[in-house]
């Protein structure tokens, strides 16, 4: 039972958030940029996920023209499956550890990130296709949890 | 247990009704889900187009079908194929009640002329502001709230074959004549342009590529997702090439980052895999105002690999993969010009 608990909340919220998932897959946020930065990070944590790193896009934005500078990368992954995907198909190392970008816009915030599924298609391995749904399915979840928890 | 079982119990019921909302055709639900995140809660526009309601009543209902399904291919806006019919409908139901509109009525009276015609008066009177064939101008995508740039509110690429799908003959020679108000979009009906020039001008739009041409060639096209190139130098060597060959072109380096650090203790990371992340921020920049989203393909990074048979390989992103992925086309130049400069680097690293 407590199995389906997750199943059942992660549907739930993937209908009623403010989520899109195409082939980028994007959440609003009405938090600040800080609460959602933490929001995310707490999201794919408990979904076993490590952050590795979380890389500032914003040291000279402003300095170019931009009113809001606010602009994170996150990457993040489950260290064997980082290992084990890029140990087997070098061509998936830049894609490697996966990405959402925080950004803001205004008072809103956006999360940003590919959708894995879309590599699919480029590879023939049934397993690797699999942790393509399941990264997607992960992203998607924790981009409906960020956008859910924002109002 | 028992207590967990009610909690369960607790969540569920109080999740059926918004799964049963969404499951249904709610317009508002559907437009929640898949439109806010781009166009926001009220229509203010961001990454896609600010959706002004009293704009809504220059639009048909056909045309708002028509534009969820086709989207605007390399224009941001994708094409959702994946909602029926009878969601669709839903979405454009709601956007009437939202926007207090009618749908505008088509009379179904195609466009005849002059093709030749229509083009030069196209380029004298049009191609200001929706760019030669109509492909857009201005960088960036529907509304920025980050910056100043050419255009406030990027005008329409009326060339865009997802465009030119959606809209009827009715429709177009409407906005021509009337032009549309609270925008830079002339009256030209009232400027000198006689009916038979507003409707070559519809007859040129219409010889432009199609839509079914434009995914034709998108099927056939497709990136492969990296750049690998072989060195014959060993691992150190090659890292020390690439570090001065970026240096050489300007391109400012990062630290030094191994693909696994921050995932396993520093002692269990695979040395033979470090990712040389560089920036040239004037490049950065240009390309942020064409696609502010292009954070999750950034920074730029060669990733050095000594695979176990001792072969060293430098293994680069291909950014024309991620253009397509943003559906957005003037990303794809820059995206071709940064492939080819990966490529010099890489050859001039393993030369």
């Amino acid at each position: 039972m407590n199995r389906l608990l997750p199943i059942f909340l992660i549907a739930g919220l993937l209908i009623s958030g403010h989520v899109h998932a195409e082939k980028v897959m994007m959440a609003r946020s009405y938090q600040s940029f800080e609460v959602t930065l933490e929001a995310v990070k707490k999201a794919l944590e408990s979904r076993g996920y490590t952050v590795a790193h979380e890389q500032r896009c914003d040291g000279g934005l402003k300095g170019f023209g931009y009113e809001t500078d606010l602009y994170r990368v996150l990457f993040f992954g489950k260290p064997d499956e980082v290992r084990h995907w890029s140990n087997t198909y070098p061509e998936m190392i830049p894609y490697l550890p996966l990405k959402l970008a925080v950004i803001a816009e205004a008072d809103q915030v956006l999360v940003v990130g590919f959708n894995p599924e879309e590599l699919a298609q480029l590879f023939t391995d049934k397993k690797l296709k699999i942790q393509f749904s399941r990264w997607k399915n992960d992203i998607e979840s924790v981009l409906a949890e960020v956008s859910q928890s924002s109002g | 247990m028992a207590i967990r079982s009610l909690l369960l119990l607790i969540t569920i019921i109080g999740l059926i009704p918004v799964n049963l909302h969404a499951l249904g055709p709610d317009g508002q639900a559907l437009f929640e889900f898949n439109c806010v995140v781009c166009h926001r809660k009220g229509g203010e526009g961001s990454i896609g187009l600010p959706l002004q309601k009293a704009k809504f009543s220059a639009l048909s209902d056909e045309y708002l079908r028509n534009t969820i399904r086709n989207g605007r291919p390399g224009r941001v806006m994708p094409a959702f194929d994946r909602l029926s019919d009878s969601q669709v409908d839903a979405i454009v139901a709601y956007l009437r009640h939202w926007s207090g509109t009618t749908s505008f009525v088509e009379a179904g009276v195609a466009a005849t002329g002059d093709a030749g015609n229509g083009g030069r008066l196209f380029t004298g009177h049009c191609a200001n502001c929706h760019g030669e064939a109509g492909k857009g101008l201005g960088k960036g995508t529907g509304q920025s709230y980050s910056r100043e740039r050419e255009f406030k509110v990027i005008p329409p690429a009326v060339g865009n074959s997802g465009f030119l799908a959606s809209v009827s003959d009715d429709m177009l020679r409407e906005v021509i004549t009337n032009g549309r108000e609270g925008t830079l979009m002339a009256a030209y009906g009232k400027l000198g342009l006689s009916s038979q020039d507003i409707d070559d001008i519809i007859v040129y739009l219409r010889s432009l590529p199609t839509l079914a041409q434009i995914q034709e060639e998108e099927a056939y096209e497709q990136p492969a997702p990296t750049i690998v190139w072989d060195s014959p130098y060993d691992f150190d060597t090659t890292v020390t090439n690439l570090k001065q060959a970026l240096t050489g072109s300007n391109f400012r380096i990062f630290p030094d980052r191994y693909l696994e650090q921050g995932l396993f203790p520093d002692w269990e990371v695979n040395k033979k895999q470090l990712t040389i992340r560089y920036c040239n921020f004037n490049n950065l920049y240009e390309m942020l105002k064409t696609e502010p989203r292009l954070g999750i393909g950034l920074p730029c990074r060669i990733t050095v690999v000594e695979q176990e048979d001792g072969q060293v390989q430098l293994i680069a992103m291909n950014m024309a993969l991620i253009a397509r992925l943003f559906n957005n086309e003037q990303l794809e130049s820059y995206a071709a010009q940064m492939n080819t400069r990966q490529l010099e680097i890489m050859e001039e690293v393993t030369f």
